[in-house]
């Protein structure tokens, strides 16, 4: 993981900040929870850097292995030499592992994470025999989206039950303004114009619009706007197109679109 | 420092122009839907549009006793934009008012349900003066109309321009001065200065209302004020624009419904609407009571799930109802009520098993080759181990200088994705039919049922079956005889044996039902199956094309949401019902009802290969 200069942007929403820091003190692991785009990565991306602490992120999927994570076996010449996978050389380093959606994985491949988080901190990797404990810093962390897919998306409430957990929401509107102006380069009348938008395209969930416009969306916009593309496109491209292709909702958005710009 | 912009503008043809409704004739049904998302999201609560109908003249007409002069007449009975403070009428089409050009007919619709939308907002509906003061009626509503102009042309600037011509255009067709009596020349004098306005702007002698109580309370003192001349006040033509405000709804309205199953375990009570029918409903539940004693509900391990389904008796759960005339969704709700399944003791189910059991070995045996196992795959580029024959011959390979292969990998992975199956059975009256000598439908779908059961058993994947009847759109009546969770074979065969015809068959809001059940199960494939006898009907009017389309929908509407529906059915006549709820291949018509178990069989194998 290379380390950045500064520390990634992001600005709190409420004590998560205190919180995840007395969890990585005491050995805690943290699930986020929240919507898409609202800032879960970039927190984690915000911490690790404070915390002094390398990340080791991990997009989870439907065909992540068990293998996938504690490592495997792989030919060299005539020989096999064990490899570690991400999870393994977060625990042997001691730094953070970030599970980003961790729903999408099977249920059966999370599991492995089980020792790591109790007080036991240990991983034990079958194929070597060996037992693993966690250095000292490492931290456990994972991200999933309420309410996204399917019921059948979900934790087991034995998995859930072993986390900490902070819920994030999007930014209320003066703060998702000032991460739009910041992140996206616009004056702060062009942000506060887009979260105006996002609060009322964010009504229409449950309209058919399976996903509200994230606070990444807007950012998205706002760069595209700084960068001299006239609104109504910009949200267009940014904004509606991204989030549906009912013909009525796009309708209704660009609508809403040219309300406002 | 490179100008960005200018390589911008170049690119732009990359992003294609705003898209329009493709449309050529722009009416309310193009328009609808798009124009209640726009007010969804605007005024962050759901807004109905409906047609206003041409017939309904506004109420204001009737205050007018004597006949009205020409020159008075209001704006002919077209269909004008409305509402009652709870939803918004709008014209079937803007032909009528001289306007075909699709982007100038988009425009006008997006104005109309605008200015309703403000005007519930605000509360017009609710603050509106009665009949007895056409004056003080009016200037309230010059008031309203202008405030609400004034308020949209603020919040979407966009529209500030064409309420400007529009007021334009009305300004030229006001009545003449000459023809009117003081009270009304001073009204006409207040309308024509609203409309030389700017929609952004004030208007001089009209107050700058923040909502509809102070429209109201100026229109009180100023007709007051013009008390003396108030007998000769025959009421003016308003504009056409401002459309018609009707009396608010009153209080019978249905009450705002959470639609469905709720996330949570325990579906929504809803106190309101039980109230009405609490009384007809004991009287049922009290019979059905009598009748499942007389069948014997008596084994110990019934008690406790008859408990469980008794305090969900006690809450039904709404579902909404599409209504094909209005293109939307009816007021009231279908109300699905679960209901303890009737329980009998009898060897039927033994029985038949045993009459019927080399068939069950048959099907037994097609099932289980379904089955959801894990399958080693090998020789993979990836996996979670080495495959030691693919690595031993690596290693051949590179001794004897062959190209060495680089699949030498194995894993472990499903060979399928996980099954979710809702039976949902059609119990109406008419499955008391005899088919032939002594069976009944019924009794055709019991035995397919419990045969069913068997081959499901051996498929393992989790499957639930429940039944539908009812009465009346606030009593449809579903039984559980099989729950996703029930493992109890013993018991589920006793409800099968205990299926009884009974009521009408309302199926749109048993099919949301069964949606609902198989959403909250974790499966890649959700299959629901319809065993039914005929078409859907009840005795409230639920019959003929109303039922079909309700039915359609709410399949639709599974389909939306990744569920496959099928229907197995023994209803002959029934091709072209069902191919308007179904479609051409989401049906089976059965030519012999014991032909069932082997089609579902059939259904259940198309789906996992087709989609596996």
């Amino acid at each position: 993981m290379p380390t950045t200069e500064s520390a990634p942007y992001y600005l709190p929403s409420g004590n998560e900040v205190q919180v995840f820091s007395t969890c990585h003190e005491r050995g805690l692991p943290v699930m986020l929870k929240g919507p898409t785009g609202c800032g879960k990565t970039r927190f984690v991306q915000h911490m690790a850097y404070t915390l002094g602490r390398p990340l080791i992120t991990v997009a989870c999927h439907d065909d992540l292995s068990a293998s996938d994570l504690t490592g495997r076996y792989l030919l060299k010449g005539g020989d096999t030499v064990w490899v570690d996978g991400p999870l393994t050389t977060a625990v042997r380093t001691g730094a953070i592992c970030y599970l980003d959606e961790v729903v999408e994985a099977r249920q059966d491949t999370i599991v492995v994470i089980h020792p790591l988080t109790d007080d036991r901190r240990i991983l034990p990797i079958d194929k070597t025999g060996e037992t693993i404990h966690a250095a000292a810093g490492f931290q456990l962390v994972v991200s999933y989206n309420p309410g996204y897919q399917h019921a059948m998306k979900d934790l087991k409430p034995s998995t859930r039950q072993r986390f900490v957990a902070l819920d994030f929401d999007f930014p209320a509107a003066d703060r998702e303004a000032e991460i739009v102006v910041h992140e996206g380069g616009v004056d702060a009348a062009a942000a506060s114009a887009l979260v105006t938008l996002a609060h009322q395209i964010r009504r229409l969930r449950d309209q058919g619009l399976a996903e509200v416009p994230s606070t990444r969306l807007l950012v998205a916009a706002a760069r595209l706007m700084s960068q001299g593309v006239p609104a109504a496109d910009a949200c267009r491209v940014a904004i509606t197109g991204p989030l549906t292709d009912d013909a009525d909702l796009v309708a209704a958005i660009s609508d809403l679109v040219s309300a406002r710009f | 420092m490179l100008r960005l912009a200018s390589p911008w503008r170049r690119k732009r043809a990359l992003f294609a122009a705003a898209p329009e409704p493709t449309a050529t004739v722009v009416t309310l049904d193009t328009m609808r839907r798009r124009l209640e998302l726009l007010l969804a999201a605007i005024y962050g609560r759901p807004v109905r549009i409906v047609p206003a109908s041409a017939s309904s003249v506004p109420p204001w007409y009737k205050r007018i006793f004597r006949p009205i002069p020409e020159h008075l007449r209001r704006a002919g009975v077209a269909p004008q934009a409305g509402s009652n403070g709870e939803r918004i009428e709008l014209p079937a089409s803007l032909e009528q008012a001289g306007i075909t050009e699709p982007a100038a007919a988009v425009a006008r619709y997006k104005l109309l349900a605008l200015q309703q939308a403000e005007r519930i907002q605000r509360g017009t509906s609710r603050h509106m003066p009665g009949e007895e003061s056409p004056l003080e009626r009016d200037l309230f509503l010059l008031s309203e109309s202008v405030a609400v102009d004034r308020a949209l042309a603020r919040s979407v600037p966009s529209m500030s321009a064409l309420i400007a011509r529009e007021r334009m255009a009305a300004l030229t067709s006001r009545p003449e001065m000459s023809e009117l009596t003081p009270a009304e020349r001073e009204m006409e004098a207040l309308i024509r200065a609203a409309l030389s306005a700017p929609p952004a702007q004030g208007v001089a002698g009209l107050p700058a209302a923040e909502d509809s109580a102070q429209s109201r309370a100026w229109a009180a003192a100023r007709s007051r004020q013009m008390r003396g001349m108030q007998r000769a006040y025959r009421g003016l033509p308003l504009v056409s624009l401002w459309g018609a405000v009707k009396p608010a709804a009153g209080p019978d309205r249905p009450p705002e419904l959470q639609w469905g199953l709720a996330s949570g375990d325990s579906p929504l009570p809803s106190p309101e609407l039980e109230g009405g029918d609490a009384s007809d409903d004991a009287d049922a539940s009290a019979s059905e009571a009598e009748s499942d004693e007389g069948v014997g509900a008596s084994a110990s391990g019934q008690s406790e799930a008859a408990q469980a389904d008794a305090s969900a008796e006690e809450r039904p759960i709404p579902y909404p109802e599409w209504d094909y005339v209005d293109q939307t969704f009816a007021a009231l709700p279908a109300l699905v009520r679960l209901r303890a399944p009737v329980v009998a003791m009898d060897s039927w189910a033994t029985e038949a098993l045993e009459l019927y059991a080399p068939v069950i070995r048959r099907l037994r045996e097609r099932f289980d080759k379904l089955r959801a196992r894990r399958v080693r795959l090998v020789r993979q580029r990836d996996g979670d181990e080495l495959d030691m024959s693919a690595c031993i011959e690596a290693y051949v390979d590179s001794r004897t200088s062959h190209a060495v292969g680089d699949r030498l990998y194995s894993s472990v992975r499903p060979a399928r994705r996980a099954l979710a199956i809702v039976l949902l059975v059609d119990i109406s009256g008419s499955t008391e039919e005899k088919i032939r000598d002594e069976e009944r439908v019924i009794d055709v779908a019991k035995l397919a049922l419990l045969i069913v059961t068997q081959a499901l058993d051996a498929l393992g994947d989790p499957y639930a079956i429940v039944t539908f009847s009812g009465r009346t759109r606030e009593n449809v009546r579903m039984r559980m005889v099989k729950d996703f969770a029930d493992a109890s074979r013993e018991s589920v065969r006793q409800r099968i044996s205990g299926l009884a015809p009974e009521g009408y068959t309302r199926a749109g809001a048993a099919i949301r039902h069964a949606t609902a059940m198989l959403m909250r199960q974790p499966a890649g494939h959700r299959l629901l199956l319809l065993l039914s006898d005929g078409k859907p009907n009840d005795d409230d009017g639920y019959t003929g094309r109303y039922a079909v389309e309700d039915t359609r929908q709410s399949i639709l509407e599974a389909q939306g949401r990744g569920v496959h529906p099928y229907c197995l059915t023994i209803d002959r006549k029934g091709h072209d019902y069902l191919t308007r709820i179904f479609g051409e291949s989401g049906h089976t018509i059965l030519q012999r009802p014991e032909q069932l178990p082997l089609a579902l069989a059939d259904v259940i194998r198309r789906m996992l290969g087709a989609r596996s």
